[in-house]
């Protein structure tokens, strides 16, 4: 059976308009979340079959779709899938679900909080199989708005404000991203008079080639070059995805947003953000990107760096699964701006594993906070005793996500780091040191948690999980070990797309070990 | 023969509207006589109510007259051998869209009015004739047409800002809007005098080829019209008694306010700047005219409290974009044109949400915080606001986005990124401005007491219905390609726009 690859969105999107009827006429919250986990587990099953039936053998995109929408205005619906996109694309229809049947049901508003998180997983698809960046454009502010919809909605303090500084940062980082793809779009049109923002405007060139901004001065501007827009387009990205040192604003956000919204954006929002980075920023200015990548790297370092030591000053649980995401952004950051194979593997592999082990980890942290109302670490101690199963799968998703051997983290961090080494030896020292100790600050935290005294008459009578907890939890664990002990079929599909891509930047890109470094 | 008959032909759409208003000044005094009127009593009301009836018959069959223009594509004038006015596929459209948004104003004002106690059949004769000067400047091809086209729909707005005889601040924004327009009206005048010295002669084309030869009486004449119409659209730093305006006058003027006397003004300025002076690709003063307006517009509306001197704020804000989409030349005119008619039906929309939850709390209170927890009591009148909003905003999906894309893409193609810079600021200080509103609208618990529901009036329903289907169709298929069961929709309006800016706006 085949499908098209529009249908990743249309299921959720219809799946999010029932439950709107639901919510309208207010259905029982049982069926809503039967309703809603129906959907995701269909757009898990289509996507399940993308992944499954993509042809590793083949290079550029695949299942590719395309509608006319704008022709005017050079938008159109292209969809496509390639080695950048399909194995994020099943881990977020993955997470997406296994949200679903984690998420603790409140009384009020239900049915509404389960339709904004279709929204956000149509959004979220639309954005990674959309080849039209005006499109990629549209998805992501949906993604933005839903979520701070989504947050704003769930009623606890502040939460609508801070909701709508979300929406604020996101609105912005949209459009320093579109100014940078309508110059990418206007440039093409200079060189080729095509006006389209399609990546495959022209029949049979490489995407790449098609959008690609040269640095020197473009079209009619003399006085600003490449350079600009690619700031502005990472400005962009960080703006939407808290990258340090645009983390500032949201840390009220990590102190109220509900677990499953926080899911949403260390799980997926981060990753898209990584993906940005890879399908647009690099390929559309990669002469620019050459230039900046020691820069780059510096400072990807210092946000790493600094992320770490954020980590060791966290009490929350939910805090220091966000500040470690922060690192590992940074740490993706450093792997894209190698330019090296290992280095974009260990990024792209990385957009996969830390949807699932993040996610996991925020599914873990929303379970205890039903149960207790606080992540604060200090309020935790000898849980794994009337919590055994909570506090196997704590151990195990920590583990993961920390990048232990066996698990999908290993994977993606240890390409990350040889893609480092080859690069730049001493910031990779530096990367590799800051890791280790955000290991160690985990593996503390984890122990608090979980081992020692019960000094805290609450946690004596904690209630250990239910069969739909530890189903969603075996679920992604499975998937966490699958990635880690076979990774093989995930690097088959991503291997031939990195280096197709850097084969094109690298036409204009010095050797990596050529680059130079801004310290020296 | 057949060219008289074609010469009066060209002036249905005006014509239609004129005599509708005259009928309904006529009809009011002969009906007030009677004592019932198709088997029903006759009150001051009722009387009204079949008024503003006969103003909808006679906007549609101007707006049908003018669609037909359009679908025909040819240019027509009045008076060939020195014409004054011009119906060609540029004014064409935008009488249509005049004669729409008029039709909205009267379906709102048919329960607003009512409510308020001031429904007398005049109403409906001054927002006719107000419509039809807005028709003659539109299609003005001459400065005195222009200038009376201008005229003709300035002081019945005047009259219909004050309507309410009752209300001090309907009386002091009509005041203030005597002074702002007046002042409008002589700077254009005193320019249209300079510009007729230099070309001695009052069409557009002679005026331009003077300012060609490089006159000063022509250049300084060009100044002053452009100052003028940057009063008439309440462009910083004219917009303080606009917003009085607006906010003193009754909703259903407001609406016709922004969706018909901005729009008018703007097309006839486009006209003018193409046809008439020709101001240069460019030029700084419009590009700084259209930041400044933009920013100040949006940053203002961020201290509101009122809702309509918010939405008010916001309307001058967009309006930037069209100062901006001016100075980035003729490219840019269709991004300009789907703005003005995507903002307009987004403000009218957003005034008809604000009259629908006047009539359901029984008072307007007219605070922005009134909408505060809207979407607890009413969901949909909350998800169109949210929509309207939006639009203002330029999120993706709406006809806002549309034609902010469109323009930054044209601004981009010249080149001209610090006027990018400037609409990039004003976008994101306007969506700073509609998030804080929809914060409170989806957010923040409404107050018990507030809980009663009212249906929604036809007129107001009608209302909503259209500008949400349009603002809707500008954003999700501009250029129409709805599938085969939504192929009633298939309408490009887009493609309608670009013809009527390349074609409308040339000799």
């Amino acid at each position: 059976m085949t499908f098209a690859l529009s249908s990743l969105v249309v299921i959720p999107l219809v799946s999010a308009l029932l439950l709107a009827l639901c919510a309208r006429f207010r259905v029982g919250l049982f069926v809503c979340r039967a309703l809603a986990a129906l959907g995701a587990l269909v757009t898990l099953g289509v996507a399940g079959t993308f992944v499954a039936s993509f042809d590793v053998t083949r290079t550029g995109f695949q299942s590719v779709e395309a509608n006319s929408w704008i022709p005017a205005l050079g938008i159109d619906f292209l969809f496509g899938i390639d080695g950048l996109s399909v194995g994020l694309i099943g881990a977020v229809a993955a997470l997406s679900f296994l949200i679903i049947l984690g998420t603790e049901r409140r009384e009020q508003g239900f049915a509404g909080q389960l339709c904004l998180l279709l929204l956000c997983e149509a959004s979220a698809l639309g954005c990674l199989i959309s080849l039209n960046l005006v499109v990629f454009i549209i998805c992501g502010e949906f993604l933005t708005l839903a979520l701070a919809a989504f947050i704003g909605s769930s009623g606890r303090g502040e939460c609508h404000v801070v909701a709508s500084r979300y929406a604020m940062r996101g609105a912005v980082g949209s459009l320093l991203i579109a100014v940078a793809v309508a110059v990418a779009g206007v440039a093409l049109f200079d060189r080729t008079g095509i006006w389209s923002f399609n990546l495959l405007a022209v029949p049979g060139a490489s995407p790449l080639a098609q959008l690609a901004v040269p640095t020197e001065s473009v079209w009619n501007a003399q006085f600003l070059d490449a350079r600009i827009w690619l700031v502005a387009l990472v400005l962009g990205v960080g703006l939407r995805v808290p990258f340090v040192p645009f983390h500032a604003n949201v840390r009220d956000l990590v102190a109220c947003a509900p677990p499953a919204a926080l899911a949403w954006i260390v799980a997926i929002a981060l990753p898209i953000g990584i993906y940005t980075l890879l399908r647009v920023a690099v390929p559309l200015f990669p002469e620019a990107s050459a230039q900046g990548a020691p820069w780059v790297s510096w400072f990807a370092v210092a946000g790493l760096v600094y992320s770490v030591a954020l980590a060791c000053a966290q009490s929350q649980l939910r805090g220091l699964v966000f500040v470690t995401s922060l690192a590992y952004g940074a740490f993706a950051l450093l792997g894209i701006f190698t330019f090296n194979v290992q280095g974009w593997n260990g990024a792209t592999v990385f957009t996969v594993t830390h949807v699932l082990t993040s996610g996991m980890l925020m599914l873990l942290v929303g379970m205890l906070e039903t149960r207790r109302e606080t992540s604060a670490i200090a309020d935790f101690g000898g849980i794994a005793r009337p919590m055994p199963v909570f506090g196997f799968f704590l151990l195990v998703a920590g583990f993961a996500f920390v990048g232990l051997p066996l698990f999908a983290g290993f994977i993606s961090q240890m390409l990350l780091a040889f893609g480092a080494f080859l690069a730049n030896p001493r910031l990779a020292a530096v990367a590799l040191l800051a890791m280790i100790v955000l290991a160690g600050v985990w593996v503390r935290s984890i122990r608090r948690v979980l081992l020692g005294p019960i000094d805290r008459d609450e946690n004596r009578s904690l209630i250990d999980l239910g069969v739909r907890e530890k189903s969603a939890l075996a679920l992604a664990l499975l998937m966490i070990l699958w990635m880690g002990l076979a990774p093989r079929p995930l690097l088959r599909r991503v291997e031939p797309s990195v280096i197709e891509t850097l084969d094109r930047v690298q036409d204009v890109v010095p050797r990596a070990g050529d680059l130079v470094d801004p310290g020296s | 023969m057949t060219r008289v008959v074609t010469e009066v032909g060209m002036l249905g759409p005006i014509a239609w509207v004129v005599l509708g208003a005259f009928a309904i000044a006529i009809g009011e005094r002969a009906l007030s006589r009677r004592d019932t009127l198709l088997g029903r009593p006759v009150t001051p009301g009722y009387v009204a109510t079949v008024l503003g009836l006969l103003a909808l018959v006679c906007l549609a069959m101007s707006g049908l007259l003018s669609a037909a223009q359009f679908a025909d594509g040819a240019f027509r004038s009045f008076m060939p051998t020195h014409p004054r006015l011009r119906l060609d596929p540029y004014s064409a459209l935008l009488s249509i869209w005049i004669v729409i948004a008029a039709a909205l104003c009267c379906a709102l004002a048919l329960t607003q009015l009512g409510a308020r106690k001031v429904h007398f059949g005049d109403f409906y004769a001054l927002l006719l004739l107000a419509t039809a000067g807005a028709l003659v400047a539109i299609q003005a091809i001459d400065w005195v047409a222009l200038f009376l086209g201008l005229e003709l729909m300035g002081l019945p707005i005047v009259a219909l800002v004050g309507f309410d005889a009752r209300s001090r601040g309907g009386q002091e924004a009509a005041m203030k809007l005597v002074v702002s327009w007046g002042l409008a009206s002589a700077t254009g005048a005193y320019g249209m005098a300079l510009l007729y010295g230099a070309a001695g002669a009052t069409d557009f084309a002679a005026v331009r080829e003077s300012i060609a030869n490089g006159s000063a009486l022509a250049a300084a004449g060009s100044a002053l019209v452009v100052a003028s119409f940057a009063a008439r659209l309440g462009t910083v730093p004219f917009h303080a008694n606009f917003v009085d305006a607006a906010d003193g006058a009754l909703r259903p003027v407001t609406a016709f306010l922004f969706g018909v006397a901005v729009v008018a003004a703007a097309g006839a300025m486009i006209r003018v700047m193409t046809l008439g002076i020709a101001a240069p690709d460019g030029a700084s003063v419009l590009r700084v005219m259209g930041v400044t307006t933009g920013v100040l517009g949006a940053a203002m509306a961020t201290g509101q409290v009122r809702f309509v001197r918010w939405l008010a704020y916001l309307g001058i804000a967009v309006a930037g974009f069209l100062w901006a989409g001016l100075a980035a030349g003729t490219g840019a005119i269709p991004a300009v044109l789907l703005g003005l008619v995507a903002h307009a039906s987004a403000i009218v929309g957003a005034l008809a949400v604000a009259i629908a939850i006047s009539q359901q709390k029984g008072h307007d209170s007219g605070e922005l915080s009134a909408l505060a927890g809207l979407a607890q009591v009413r969901p949909g009148l909350a998800t169109l606001l949210t929509l309207f909003l939006f639009t203002i905003a330029g999120v993706p999906g709406t006809g806002g986005f549309t034609a902010r894309w469109m323009l930054g893409v044209a601004v981009l193609q010249r080149g001209d990124f610090i006027l990018a810079g400037g609409l990039g600021v004003i976008s994101a200080l306007l969506f700073v401005a509609v998030a804080r509103c929809l914060r409170d609208v989806w957010f923040v618990s409404r107050p018990a007491e507030t809980a009663a529901r009212v249906r929604l009036a036809t007129g107001e329903a009608l209302v909503l219905g259209f500008c949400a289907a349009l603002v809707l169709s500008l954003g999700i298929a501009p250029s129409g390609g709805w599938p085969a069961p939504l192929s009633i929709l298939d309408v490009p309006v887009l493609s309608w726009i670009e013809s009527a800016a390349t074609a409308g706006l040339t000799d």
